[in-house]
């Protein structure tokens, strides 16, 4: 089965082991992921802060590619990218914004139907493939792995309809055939603080040591996360939150695609561990 | 100094009627629900609540002046927890945009400057370079911040995720094309 995939800036750049890991696991459950052509940057959740129709107009040009292409799905791996997405497709069942956001794309030969389903590769192998095939697929078993899935704000906020707004469980589904038990990790769905981390540091580190201190105390191994903005915030200024907080043993943050091609027979070169800012040694060992 | 006032309440509402359920706004009943859900907002001047309560009160060029808006981290957990349906997180996103417009900075503008900077690198190559955007964001606000990520960037650069030659694709005319026929409307 093909999806049309969108992958963002960030997959292409900070993240690249997340774009590997995510096709590897895709391929074991018979997904083909092809990468739309031409596309641009989502706008994220900066650009709209700036100009609204112009954020809407920039990031449906992916939604009118995407149609343009026949997809009725578009999918994505990062969680600021689905979301972006996804609200320029709802803000155009509002009138005014159609109407001007439409006139922009027009300038561009683009036009927008509203017919594209945007989703995240985490709810696409949850509720297309479904936890059985994962199970069929599943090779080398992640036995006594204790993970704790982080699923950041924007997988299920502010739409809820692919899981619960507060503790949202579309990962621990996911990664449950693995074999890997799924700790209890109530901070899942608290934010990680997005680009306050580079603007106002302090308020930053505080969220982070939040998240990281409720999965130590729940005894996780290694967190899991399903957004490479997420992934970066969580893992790059673990030293920074040591010197703040009582912090000195540092979590792995993982990319759940890494553990889930991990179970499926991939090494930890194929789903690129090495890339960890943390290296998860264990895993490194386990799976050289 | 002016004082738009109540022109700034009526001008937010109408920012948010662009957008579904935006018109929510008025049926705010100031329960506080925001602000309790928001992780941010021990830091703000002004909490979710208190910013309606401005608008209502024709004082939101108070709240422009304050960094209320950049300290939201877009989390959402307001907006799925408003017991009336209120757009929060688009409501902060109305700020930002109404302070840009009346020319009102911040107490502190490193938000500010590093949206400006985004919007300028995406206008520019349609793609977003973390390394670039970072660089002209450390030049904008000193170089001291710069010292601080130093380590960051050498180690994201150490495990081979940093992109050293920014993204330009050839569909950056046609972003351009869209934001002329913006500027046009506009006036």
């Amino acid at each position: 089965m093909n999806y049309l995939f969108y992958p963002g800036c960030a997959l292409e750049a900070s993240s690249p082991h997340y774009y590997k890991s995510c096709r590897l696991s895709c391929e074991k459950v018979g997904i083909q992921l092809d990468e739309l052509e031409d596309w641009t940057c989502c706008g994220a959740t900066a650009y709209v802060g700036t100009d609204e129709v112009k954020a809407t107009a920039y990031s449906a040009r992916n939604l009118a590619l995407a149609e343009r292409a026949g997809a009725t799905d578009l999918v994505t791996a990062c969680n600021a990218c689905y979301i972006t997405l996804r609200k320029s497709d709802k803000f155009f069942t509002n009138e005014t914004m159609r109407h001007d956001a439409s006139e922009a794309l027009q300038a561009a030969g683009l036009a927008y139907d509203g017919t594209v389903r945007v989703r995240h590769i985490a709810e696409v192998l949850l509720n297309d493939v479904g936890p059985a095939r994962i199970k069929e697929s599943i090779t080398t078993p992640l036995d006594g792995l204790k993970v704790a899935c982080y699923h950041g704000c924007l997988l299920t906020r502010p739409f809820t309809d692919i899981g619960d707004p507060e503790q949202p469980d579309i990962m621990d589904r996911v990664l449950a055939p693995t074999g890997a038990e799924m700790v209890d990790f109530p901070a899942t769905a608290k934010c990680c603080g997005g680009m306050l981390m580079t603007t106002r540091r302090e308020v930053g580190l505080a969220l982070v040591y939040e998240i990281l201190s409720c999965a130590r105390a729940m005894k996780a191994d290694v967190v899991a996360v399903a957004c490479p903005l997420c992934s970066v915030n969580l893992e790059a200024y673990q030293d920074a939150i040591g010197q703040v907080y009582d912090w000195d043993r540092p979590m792995p943050i993982v990319l759940f695609t890494q553990l889930l091609a991990l179970a499926q027979g991939a090494s930890a070169e194929d789903v690129g561990l090495d890339q960890c800012m943390i290296r998860p040694e264990f895993l490194m060992e386990r799976f050289a | 100094m002016a004082s738009p006032g109540v022109p700034l309440s009526g001008e937010l509402v109408k920012e948010l009627e662009r957008i579904p359920d935006g018109e929510k706004i008025k049926q705010c009943i100031q329960c506080g629900t925001c602000s309790a859900s928001c992780p941010t907002a021990y830091a703000m001047d002004y909490t979710p609540r208190a910013v309606i309560a401005a608008m209502r009160a024709g004082q939101l060029e108070k709240v422009l002046r304050s960094d209320t808006a950049w300290l939201c981290a877009s989390c959402y957990s307001c907006t799925v927890r408003c017991p009336a349906g209120i757009q929060f997180t688009d409501m902060m996103y109305a700020l930002k945009r109404l302070g840009i417009k009346h020319g009102i900075t911040p107490k502190d503008d490193r938000g500010q400057k590093l949206m400006a900077t985004f919007v300028e690198d995406v206008d520019e190559s349609g793609r977003s370079s973390e390394l670039w955007l970072m660089a002209k964001y450390f030049m904008r606000t000193g170089p001291q911040a710069a010292l601080r990520d130093a380590a960051f960037a050498f180690n994201m650069w150490r495990n081979r995720r940093l992109k050293l030659v920014p993204e330009r694709v050839k569909a950056a005319e046609q972003l351009k094309a869209i934001k002329r026929a913006l500027e046009r409307r506009q006036g």
